[in-house]
């Protein structure tokens, strides 16, 4: 009993959970970014704005990660060509939604894009306030 | 749709976001870093960069994991793709656990942000009240300088103003402590008390210059009960033992608290005033006397004269060895005396010179009366000390009325000195006044201050029954009156040349140059 073995699945389950605790660690940093705000202004929207977003993405590529498991395994070949590849002739909701979810990068590049927008913004408001405090030196 | 759904679009999509992913994510963690580097000692920008930085490596992991797995699917080693998604899948589950923790951070984060923000807002305040009393201080120093200053400037004016009124005022003005000693004198004082310095005079006793010390205890009292004493009337003694007549104004000085400190003095030396009057009163006593000389002279020398005529008319009728004859003598030899009595009150009463005037050298008439009296000074061992000024103007003057009054002065320093002792004479010329003043002095005994102001009245003398008429200096003082001069006397004597001497009196005799207009209409008439 002293070790456990570690099963096939259970891969998937860490990584969902995984998704799960950075969803809520999401959530939970929004609030307190609601509640306690730390500071105003665009960049800080921008900020939040990612964080929905790669919350969004986070949810999306869950459902992903679920689908695929609901898919059969015979769904998912070994690709001899990537260019020839499909997925399972038969057609299920499942798979249709599968296809779908996978186009999650629809969601992550907005997500880090208002990320550096927002940190770009924050660099551009500090080197004006900085200016402004230079000028009421003068 | 028979065949499936192509993957490709996915696999393109894939591919083509994450390269997109991975420029993002490093451009992103380089602003990261800059916004941490623009602010080193905002915690805010760290926690920025630690999320940041976690997010980009998640994206960077994921997207650097799916362009592995092209590469490696499209270059013919999906087996090694195989073995790698794992740790691929692994690493990032483990990088979304660590956002997740890192974002519970946040919590600690916002609490450390309040903490400073709190600290900043205090010290922010603190430095404003700091700097607001700084400016408040500022100013009231600035207006404690002006203050200062202002004051300094109206102290110095204050001063300059007591200082000027201290040292230029010709009253005697002092300062006294609560022990009655001198704390301070003005130059006037230290002038009028004939001291070389003031150090001689501060410290001490003010009563040490009371001559009369019966009135200190009067102005002690009067100090003392009323805080002031005015116009008290005091003698003084000088340093070389003269006296001054002073009257004295003084008040108490006391500080805020009403504590007394000490006491100043303004005296006004009123020496001169006094001889002045004094010297006025004489004049008016003199010529009250000589009008009631002049009558008696009169109404006496008619009979006077009848009965020395009837007398010697008488002896003529008597042998000069019969009795009746030598008592007829004795009649007419008393008569006389008193006729030359009663002729010296006329020539002391008579305000007119007489006789005839003509410019005399006062230096050769005074060797002539010298000549005649010296030989009797010396015989009581007397002699006499000649200071002659050269080159004194000749003054008209009846000679035989001024050689009179020499005599009487020498006679008068003869009586004083009694035996041994200098007889001086001076004689001076005062070009300012155009005057001629012929100074006598004695070594005897002085004047009293109280027989002072009586010498010149007529029968006043100090001389034994029958030695002296006490009308010596009453005709002098007529005599030198008549021709328009005066006579001074001074004992002990004020004249420096004539103190060091030795003399302890001293008369002045001062003649104008010139007969005094009104003299010359009287003389004609």
């Amino acid at each position: 009993m002293a070790v456990q073995v570690h099963d096939a699945p259970e891969g998937y389950y860490v990584h969902q959970m995984a998704h799960f605790s950075f969803a809520v660690a999401l959530v939970f940093l929004l609030y307190l970014l609601h509640v306690r705000p730390v500071g105003t202004g665009k960049a800080w929207r921008l900020f939040r704005l990612s964080l929905i977003f790669f919350l969004l993405w986070n949810t999306w590529t869950f459902t992903a990660h679920w689908f695929a498991d609901q898919l059969p395994r015979e769904a998912f070949t070994t690709p001899a060509s990537l260019w020839t590849n499909r997925l399972i002739p038969q057609l299920s909701p499942t798979a249709l939604l599968y296809y779908i979810t996978r186009f999650d990068h629809f969601l992550c590049l907005p997500a880090i894009w208002f990320l550096l927008q927002s940190l770009k913004t924050f660099c551009l408001d500090i080197t004006r306030k900085n200016e402004m405090a230079g000028e009421d030196h003068e | 749709m028979s065949n499936g759904l192509p993957l490709l679009p996915i696999y393109l999509v894939d591919f083509g976001g994450s390269l997109l992913m991975i420029v993002l994510a490093l451009s992103a963690l380089r602003h990261a870093i800059r916004l941490v580097r623009m602010e080193k000692d905002n915690v805010l920008w760290t926690y920025i960069l630690w999320l940041s930085g976690a997010l980009v490596t998640f994206s960077i992991s994921r997207s650097v994991a799916h362009v592995l797995k092209y590469v490696l699917v499209l270059t013919g080693y999906p087996e090694i793709w195989s073995q790698l998604s794992p740790f691929c899948g692994g690493l990032n589950s483990l990088i979304l656990v660590s956002i997740a923790v890192l974002t519970n951070y946040y919590y600690n984060m916002h609490n450390v942000i309040k903490r400073i923000e709190e600290d900043t807002c205090s010290l922010s305040l603190a430095h404003e009240q700091l700097k607001d009393a700084h400016a408040e201080l500022r100013d009231l120093n600035l207006d404690l300088e002006q203050r200062v200053e202002k004051r300094t400037r109206q102290l110095q004016l204050s001063e300059e103003k007591f200082r000027g009124l201290f040292e230029s005022s010709k009253d005697m003005i002092l300062f006294c402590g609560l022990d009655n000693r001198i704390s301070d004198i003005n130059e006037s004082g230290r002038e009028i008390l004939g001291y070389e310095s003031r150090e001689e005079i501060i410290g001490r006793p003010l009563v040490s210059y009371f001559a009369e010390e019966e009135k200190w205890p009067l102005f002690n009292c009067g100090l003392g009960s009323q805080g002031h004493v005015k116009d008290f009337e005091v003698k003084f003694l000088r340093q070389d033992d003269t006296r001054l007549y002073l009257m004295i104004t003084a008040s108490r000085i006391a500080n805020e608290k009403g504590k007394v400190k000490g006491y100043e003095l303004i005296a006004k030396d009123l020496t001169h005033f006094k001889e002045v009057t004094d010297q006025l009163i004489q004049s008016e006593n003199m010529a009250s006397v000589g009008q009631l000389a002049a009558g008696v002279a009169h109404e006496i020398n008619t009979p006077l004269g009848i009965i020395l005529g009837y007398s010697q008319l008488l002896m003529e009728d008597f042998a000069e060895d019969s009795e009746v004859h030598e008592i007829l003598a004795t009649v007419e030899k008393q008569t006389k005396a008193c006729k030359r009595i009663v002729a010296d009150l006329l020539k002391f009463s008579r305000h007119s010179v007489g006789g005839t005037q003509a410019p005399v050298d006062i230096n050769t008439c005074i060797q002539d009366v010298l000549s005649i009296v010296e030989h009797s000074l010396n015989m009581d061992h007397i002699y006499v000390q000649r200071v002659l000024a050269e080159k004194i103007p000749e003054i008209v003057i009846n000679v035989e009325r001024l050689r009179q009054v020499l005599v009487n002065m020498i006679n008068n320093a003869h009586h004083a000195i009694g035996k041994e002792g200098i007889v001086g004479v001076w004689t001076r010329f005062n070009e300012h006044c155009q005057e001629v003043e012929i100074i006598i002095g004695d070594t005897g005994c002085g004047i009293p201050p109280e027989v002072i102001t009586r010498i010149f009245d007529p029968f006043f003398t100090t001389k034994g029954v029958g030695k002296g008429t006490g009308l010596g200096l009453s005709v002098s003082f007529g005599i030198i009156r008549d021709h328009g001069g005066y006579i001074e006397v001074h004992s002990p004597p004020v004249d420096k040349e004539v103190l060091a001497a030795g003399m302890n009196t001293a008369f002045h005799v001062i003649l104008p140059r010139e007969p005094q207009s009104g003299q010359s209409k009287e003389d004609e008439s």
